[in-house]
């Protein structure tokens, strides 16, 4: 059984703890730790901060009980995972799929009325684009740009930095009585509209199934369209990049994540 | 077919809840906003769920909505501005945290509920990604091929990042392992050690 020396343990500790080691290697372990009091303080050290991160699951609080309730209620027109609920409460599953049934019907009514709605949105925003004229505020400047959405839309969203984009301006408009703060870029001749509101942009005909990230692409006069919601707050993107491009950007904007490295 | 496939995987999802709630809370570090996440989580899983093939990988699929709801909400709230990815400066000084007042340390359970709180305080001075990999890990008790499918990267960098994430930890607290005669080499002596390794 070969000998290891207290550097050699000392790497050894964690795989160790975790019995990723063969059994000769831990037999030379075991040995040097009896033997060694400066590694077996630093082996029962890292058992202790171990032990202390197996307890982290212990002593979380529980969730609300309406929690599960809400993170059961599916938000598409897609299939209901009632199932859970159905298995323990069997006599109500009549009376809750009539309600489902009723229910369903009135979202597929409101949606088609919001998705219609969005719908014409979306054109016009197509044809905003492609008419820079339109714009109440020429800026390259992004703090000018919060600004004055802040004046116009109510709130200060985080302006993105899409990257190689340059700002050219903002406007407003609404969509169902609800302030839309744009704001238009361009790069290299093509063109990017950056929609933000309070009111969902997001119901959308024909277009792709969410992303995991929560994005939806569709097509619009020839143009390609990225909506998604986060939080209370909906984003549409406008542009006659490719729809590849368009995900790209989107996924940038949504995660923020150049603009976060930046700052 | 469709509707049985649908059902067995919304039960897959429905079944990924405690493990996504307690990592939430640990995220998060508060009940309110762990609940917002995890409704935000399966919010956008039940919109997706037509894209999720097969069962297997339902709980990184879950993970991985989790992780960028998360990012979204710390972008949002800016809380914390910078997305931090270079461990690698903070590992050079950690800065230790002083042992607690804890008169009677053979108090093993006080000591404990003392050391726990430490050590999630010091959790959330770790880098995001690394935070997530440790969290994802031994509060979601996700395996490592699991994680790198839930974060998006390879299995090499996501032991990579919780051994470091681990031995960011055990420096950081190093001074309570010295007050209590369970390390007796200061943070930098272990540096020189390693570096010697």
């Amino acid at each position: 059984m070969p000998k290891l020396n207290c550097q050699e343990t000392q790497k050894l500790l964690e795989a160790f703890h975790d019995n990723e080691l063969d059994g000769v290697t831990s037999l030379s372990m075991q040995e040097h730790l009896d033997e060694c009091p400066d590694c077996r303080r630093q082996w029962r050290w890292l058992c202790e901060v171990e032990a202390s991160l197996q307890r982290l699951t212990e002593s979380v609080p529980s969730p609300n009980e309406d929690l599960r309730r809400r993170v059961l209620q599916p938000t598409s027109g897609q299939s209901i995972p009632v199932l859970a609920l159905f298995r323990t409460h069997r006599r109500l599953s009549g009376v809750v799929s009539l309600a489902l049934l009723f229910a369903l019907g009135a979202i597929v009514l409101l949606r088609e009325r919001i998705g219609a709605d969005v719908m014409l949105f979306v054109r016009d925003s197509v044809k905003m684009t492609q008419d820079a004229a339109s714009l109440e505020l020429r800026t390259s400047n992004t703090k000018e740009a919060e600004q004055w959405l802040k004046q116009h839309i109510g709130f200060a969203p985080l302006v993105p930095n899409p990257s190689g984009f340059k700002l050219v301006g903002a406007r407003s408009c609404h969509i169902n009585n609800e302030p839309v703060g744009v704001l238009l870029y361009e790069r290299n001749g093509q063109r990017l509209s950056w929609y933000v509101s309070r009111a969902s942009m997001t119901a959308l005909h024909g277009f792709d199934d969410a992303t995991p990230e929560g994005i939806r692409l569709g097509t619009c006069e020839g143009w390609h369209v990225a909506a998604w919601d986060a939080g209370d707050v909906s984003y549409l993107l406008v542009t006659d990049l490719t729809k590849g491009a368009l995900l790209a950007v989107a996924n940038e904007v949504a995660n923020g994540t150049s603009q976060l490295l930046k700052q | 077919m469709a509707g049985k496939e649908n059902d067995a995987r919304a039960e897959a999802i429905l079944a990924c809840f405690e493990a996504l709630y307690r990592t939430a809370f640990r995220l998060s570090g508060n009940k309110a906003q762990a609940q917002d996440l995890v409704q935000e989580t399966y919010l956008r899983a039940w919109r997706s769920l037509s894209r999720l093939h097969g069962l297997s990988g339902v709980q990184p699929w879950m993970f991985r909505i989790l992780r960028t709801v998360f990012i979204d909400q710390l972008r949002r709230e800016s809380r914390r501005p910078k997305l931090v990815t270079d461990i690698e400066k903070l590992l050079t000084a950690p800065e230790e945290l002083s042992p607690p007042e804890v008169s009677d340390v053979k108090d093993r359970r006080k000591l404990d509920e003392v050391f726990d709180q430490e050590i999630i305080s010091a959790m959330t001075e770790l880098p995001d990604e690394e935070r997530l990999a440790l969290l994802f890990q031994v509060v979601g008790g996700l395996s490592y091929r699991e994680i790198s499918e839930a974060l998006e990267c390879p299995i090499g960098s996501v032991m990579s990042r919780i051994h470091r994430a681990k031995r960011w930890l055990r420096r950081r607290l190093a001074a309570y392992a010295r007050n209590y005669g369970l390390m007796r080499t200061t943070p930098r002596e272990e540096e020189q050690r390693d570096a010697e390794a």
